[in-house]
């Protein structure tokens, strides 16, 4: 899992961002997470807290807002969610793990991979497209007075 | 308070981009004229050399790279800094396929970008002498996507042609599309140019005329590279030690390892 990775590219922005705008205090950040990637929010927001700690100091606030995935078939048009087809992926990579364990498989990494593994639970098509709940997003960042 | 939905993928390929030396891309408007195989023998032949190399195959939709590299089984490390390429042959190799694990990727337009965004972010080389890229044939999304993505980057492009008028005219577009987008190019390479039969030399598909290109379009021409039936008894034997010692590869090192490495010293 990649979330220390994640969270240095999010570190690594804000910083940018805030150099660009003469800021150097960081109070806050908003972050959107996909559905999609399936990123474990506990290691992500606690390698957040490390990371912005040690490059803004103590006390970031970190706020992470998970956006539901929605796929469409470019067959028949259905529209649907992620669960909808969750059942096709895990049958294919975690049909051995035990409750509450997780469950490892490429569209972690790469979210367009998707429609390798699933198909459209109406009509069967694997012509799915991603319309939301994918990748990582800096939604908003919270800045100090202090340029 | 400054909002906005901000990418942090592209900092990441920055800093992933960063520990790079140099990054050659082998691109060909058209498909089926040896790109893939131009890449991985390119790849293969300077790490040969001891520099650190890896292989970026971004063909999405029909990745042959973990085929050439008999990497149909592997997996990329996982990692908490990211994805780590299998190495074979002293070369690491990065794909779309590995990941996939032999069934089709019917990636819809729209996700294109960022499905090459994902991958430039998520695959740790760490620090790397040269990457080779494998560009998908065409102008669209992917490899508008990453020339815009390595922009910043030290990089240069060798660009691959067969003889056929129709493969130079496509070809040609793809130069001025490089052109355009402010990206060096370090020759052209004129594949399946010539076969050897006995001591005869034959122009299957019409006698080269690469040069002709090159020279229009202002742009050095690296050379003629030969069709090698060896090449295909390599690859069906999955044999680089083979592979490696075809006329073709002794042509890719003649023509095309130089100017690269001139590139990376």
């Amino acid at each position: 899992m990649h979330e220390w990775s994640l969270a240095s590219s999010i570190v690594l922005t804000a910083k940018k961002i805030l150099a660009e705008k003469g800021y150097s205090k960081l109070d806050g950040i908003d972050i959107v997470v996909g559905e999609l990637s399936q990123i474990d929010l506990d290691i992500l927001r606690d390698a957040l807290r490390t990371l912005l700690g040690e490059e803004f100091g103590e006390g970031v606030e970190v706020n992470i807002e998970v956006e539901k995935a929605r796929l469409k078939c470019n067959t028949c048009g259905y529209e649907f969610g992620f669960r909808e087809v969750w059942d096709q992926l895990k049958q294919i990579f975690c049909q051995d793990i035990e409750p509450g364990e997780e469950c490892e498989n490429p569209v972690h990494y790469v979210p367009e991979l998707v429609s390798s593994f699933v198909k459209c639970p109406k009509c069967g098509s694997v012509d799915l497209e991603i319309i939301s709940g994918r990748g990582v997003w800096i939604k908003s960042l919270k800045v100090g007075e202090e340029k | 308070m400054m909002k906005g939905l901000i990418d942090p993928r592209i900092e990441a390929i920055r800093d992933r981009f960063s520990r790079i030396r140099y990054t050659v891309i082998v691109a060909s408007g058209k498909g089926g004229v040896g790109k893939s195989l131009i890449a991985a023998t390119l790849s293969l032949l300077i790490a040969q050399k001891k520099y650190s190399v890896g292989l970026l195959d971004l063909d999405l939709h029909g990745p042959v790279t973990p085929l050439i590299f008999d990497l149909e089984q592997a997996e990329p490390e996982e990692s908490k800094e990211g994805l780590i390429p299998p190495i074979r042959h002293g070369v690491k190799v990065m794909s779309l396929g590995l990941l996939a694990k032999n069934r089709p990727t019917p990636i819809h337009g729209s996700n294109k970008r960022d499905a090459i965004r994902e991958i430039l972010a998520v695959t740790r080389w760490d620090k790397l002498d040269l990457l080779v890229v494998d560009l998908p044939p065409g102008t669209g999304d992917e490899v508008l996507e990453t020339l815009n993505l390595i922009k910043d980057f030290k990089r240069g492009a060798i660009v691959v042609t067969i003889p056929s008028q129709l493969s130079l005219k496509v070809v040609a577009r793809l130069v001025d599309l490089l052109k355009e987008m402010k990206t060096d190019i370090i020759g052209l390479v004129e594949n399946m140019s010539y076969m050897k039969l006995d001591e005869q030399i034959l122009y299957p598909m019409g006698k080269p005329r690469g040069i002709e290109l090159a020279k229009e379009r202002n742009i050095p021409y690296l050379g003629q590279i030969p069709l090698d039936p060896k090449v295909q008894e390599a690859l069906e034997g999955r044999d680089i030690d083979l592979l490696l010692g075809t006329e073709f590869s002794k042509t890719v090192e003649e023509v095309i390892v130089k100017p690269v490495l001139g590139m990376i010293k």
